[in-house]
């Protein structure tokens, strides 16, 4: 089992780095911490995902990298937080002997606020762990309008934005648009599956 | 190039397996727009079919550092815990009696020889890796200086008998179930003998809790 696990690693790094890409963002992660999220996300992945994902559905397998990813993330800006919290000079003294706060304590501040981002995402990301990616699409797409679901299955088909402006007769920035807004609509409807589930 | 085109490029680069980087698109995005191109590279990431990469971006992919080094820590949790103690204290440059000696100041043990005794055993694979305690595996890990996970028991894989015959090791599982088989006959040390277990009895054979 190992070694087919070890093999789908490297195929797996380009969703797990982006994963971790669009949420360092989101956490406000420096590019270190990014490194580190993706290092710690992939020794996740070899030590203990291995043991514990048991399913086979292509949709629960990205699901899972994803969540693996975002817990990444949250636990780097927990080490960050603690590690800041740790070190920090809280106040200084100024020249009249008043007391001001430092640089430090801001970003402790700021680390605070990402942490309780992350924790009050915990749940949501809870819920979304496994959420079955091809039983989700069946109920979303047909509720996406005509022209947005034709660029999203045939996105899903494998074909590339020309192939999908010669199929549809619709300009690439068409392509674009019905696509980023078809995305839009199924973060929505997601969410919505998620709570009924 | 607004938010649609900065998602539309990301995709196309991702379908033709340009295997593109997200924060290299987010810098090129406006910093008013990154917040909702994140979500919606995110979600892309969900739904996206996999890429057909070709054979240099998988070498690049495979010789990635990140990568390289989880799939060592992952042969690495294959090995024996014995194998893993007696190799890291090698690397530490530590005698099995200097680490016993760490190992008893530690824990207040003051009989340092059945300390070494007990090491020596350890790394000779002759005690039982699932009885080894949290403490001492977690207190080894310190004065290595290495995530304790590395010297973590491989987890027994339940959930592989269950899979498809064609998937399934079948010879992993016999030595599995034969090692469960023995372990559920063998008594507990010190059961039965009358005779107590002490602190060092306890972290090398008292079961992860001891």
């Amino acid at each position: 089992m190992r070694r087919t696990w070890d093999e789908l690693m490297p195929h797996a790094l380009p969703r797990i780095q982006g994963f971790i890409g669009a949420n360092a963002w989101r956490f406000h992660l420096s590019d270190d911490e990014r490194n580190e999220a993706l290092s710690l996300a992939l020794h996740k992945y070899s030590l203990k995902m291995i043991w514990s994902f048991e399913t086979s559905s292509a949709g629960e397998w990205t699901a899972a990298l994803r969540a693996l990813s975002v817990f990444a993330c949250k636990d780097i800006v927990r080490k960050g937080k603690k590690n800041s919290d740790r070190h920090a000079t809280l106040t200084a003294e100024r020249e009249d002997g008043s007391v001001e706060l430092t640089a430090e304590a801001t970003a402790i501040v700021i680390r605070d606020q990402q942490a309780q981002a992350a924790e009050s995402d915990d749940e949501e990301d809870d819920r979304r762990l496994y959420a079955d990616g091809r039983e989700l699409l069946g109920w979303a797409l047909p509720q996406l309008t005509d022209a947005r679901r034709a660029v999203i299955e045939l996105e899903l088909d494998g074909l590339d934005t020309a192939a999908i402006t010669e199929r549809l007769g619709i300009s690439r920035d068409a392509v674009y648009q019905n696509r980023c807004r078809a995305l839009k609509d199924l973060g929505r409807l997601r969410k919505q599956w998620e709570q009924r589930r | 190039m607004n938010v649609e085109q900065i998602v539309g490029e990301f995709t196309d680069a991702w379908k033709e397996g340009r295997y593109p980087s997200v924060a290299d698109y987010l810098a090129r995005t406006r910093p008013e727009d990154r917040d909702e191109v994140a979500q919606l590279i995110d979600e892309w990431l969900l739904i996206a079919p996999d890429p057909d990469y070709d054979e240099a971006v998988l070498a690049k992919l495979r010789a990635h550092p990140a990568v390289v080094a989880a799939l060592a820590a992952g042969a690495e949790q294959d090995e024996p815990v014995a194998k893993r103690v007696r190799s890291l204290r090698e690397q530490a440059g530590f005698a099995v009696a200097a680490l016993a000696e760490r190992l008893s100041t530690h824990f207040a043990i003051t009989d340092r020889a059945r300390t070494t005794a007990y090491l020596e055993r350890l790394e000779a694979g002759e005690l039982d890796e699932r009885r080894l305690s949290q403490r001492l595996l977690g207190a080894l890990a310190d004065v290595f200086a290495v995530d304790p996970g590395r010297l973590a028991p491989a987890p027994a894989s339940a959930h592989a008998w269950f899979r498809a015959a064609e998937d399934a090791d079948l010879s992993t599982i016999e030595a599995e179930m034969q090692a469960l088989s023995a372990a559920a006959m063998t008594p507990a040390p010190g059961a039965g003998s009358g005779d107590e277990m002490d602190e060092l009895d306890r972290l090398f054979t008292g079961g992860p809790e001891g």
